[in-house]
């Protein structure tokens, strides 16, 4: 093995062991959907944001194309809990991506005034890409 | 020089339309899209470069699929898409940067596909992450470090795929022999199918 391939393998193996750590790390902190969602560290049951709030309605433009969605908007989830001073935090929503692992999105309080938590435990929001549409979310956390 | 700009055109419009038809229907059924996008763009890519042999080829075919996929009528989170696609023409143009492509060896060709394949996919996913927030939001590091193990575990894949594609793609005879007239007219026509295929929501 010449100098130059020496190289080459070190650089792929030391990618492929940051690869396979990294999956090691996700597998071993793999989440379920449960009955509740924790929000401000505390847990809020499904049914009950779904039978205590308001059921809204939003349509969002996507590109041209109307679609309706359907949930209980953010901030009176966050209003279910002993949180104080609400519109001065940001808030983190922490879904389940395919793979168990985790992903996150923080969005400010304006945000959560105008987004929805649907039956599907999505997170919609009207006003941002889609990139910040959380799926499968187990968690809000306050910031 | 004509020749290689076309080619440019048609492998930009034919990554660009694979990005808005593929790659949207396999967001949807939510089926390692990222991982297999990453791939295909790699391989023509690598392909291209191989065959032409010109730096910043790669980066211009790049900006046209991203530029497709940026304007195309339907799917999600366009704005990440078109980022991802582009960085990942500059992150690939940085790494072929590097004096290796007269090295005959195995190790080397599986090697920098490895590289490639695993840096492709960590850029443009970590840029995206970071780029759009900043233009459409806020960007939150606490967000990008929480979401960097599954981002950096999934490019695996994309390692895995690069390194048994280059040499493969390496393998392929270089001269192909087609007639101009052919050439163009072909070239033409497959970049228009592209661009019309996009522009009408396929």
């Amino acid at each position: 093995m010449n100098k130059k391939e020496a190289i080459v393998a070190i650089v792929a193996i030391i990618l492929l062991s940051i690869g396979i750590t990294s999956t090691i790390y996700v597998q071993s902190h793999q989440v379920e959907k449960g009955e509740f969602i924790k929000v401000a560290n505390e847990k809020i049951y499904i049914n009950d944001i779904f039978n205590k709030c308001k059921i809204m309605n939003i349509s969002v433009d996507e590109k041209g194309i109307e679609k309706n969605y359907e949930g209980v908007v953010l901030s009176d989830i966050i209003n279910m809990t002993n949180l104080k001073n609400k519109e001065e935090h940001d808030y983190t929503i922490v879904g389940i991506n395919p793979d168990g692992g985790t992903y996150r999105k923080t969005v400010s309080w304006k945000d959560m005034e105008n987004g929805i938590l649907t039956k599907e435990l999505r997170t919609i929001f009207p006003d941002l890409r889609r990139a910040f549409w959380i799926k499968d979310v187990i968690e809000i956390e306050v910031i | 020089m004509r020749k290689e700009i076309v080619a440019m055109l048609v492998f930009g419009s034919i990554w660009g339309l694979m990005e808005c038809s593929l790659g949207d229907y396999l967001h949807k059924i939510n089926f390692f899209a990222g991982i297999i996008m990453t791939s295909i763009a790699f391989i023509l890519m690598a392909y291209t470069r191989y065959i032409y042999n010109i730096r910043g080829m790669q980066v211009v075919m790049a900006g046209i699929a991203a530029i497709m996929r940026h304007f195309n009528p339907v799917g999600g989170c366009l704005l990440c898409a078109s980022i991802a696609i582009f960085i990942e023409g500059l992150a690939f143009e940085a790494i072929w940067l590097l004096p290796w492509q007269k090295e005959e060896s195995k190790v080397i060709k599986s090697g920098v596909g490895a590289i490639s394949g695993y840096s492709l996919y960590a850029i443009g996913f970590i840029s995206t992450q970071i780029i759009t927030p900043m233009i459409t939001a806020k960007f939150y590091m606490s967000d990008l470090m929480a979401n960097l193990p599954s981002i950096l575990s999934k490019a695996t894949y994309a390692l895995i795929i690069g390194a048994v594609s280059l040499p493969l793609i390496m393998a392929i005879p270089k001269e192909i022999k087609i007639k101009s007239k052919l050439y163009y007219t072909a070239s033409a026509a497959i970049t228009a199918i592209c661009w019309i295929a996009v522009f009408a929501g396929i």
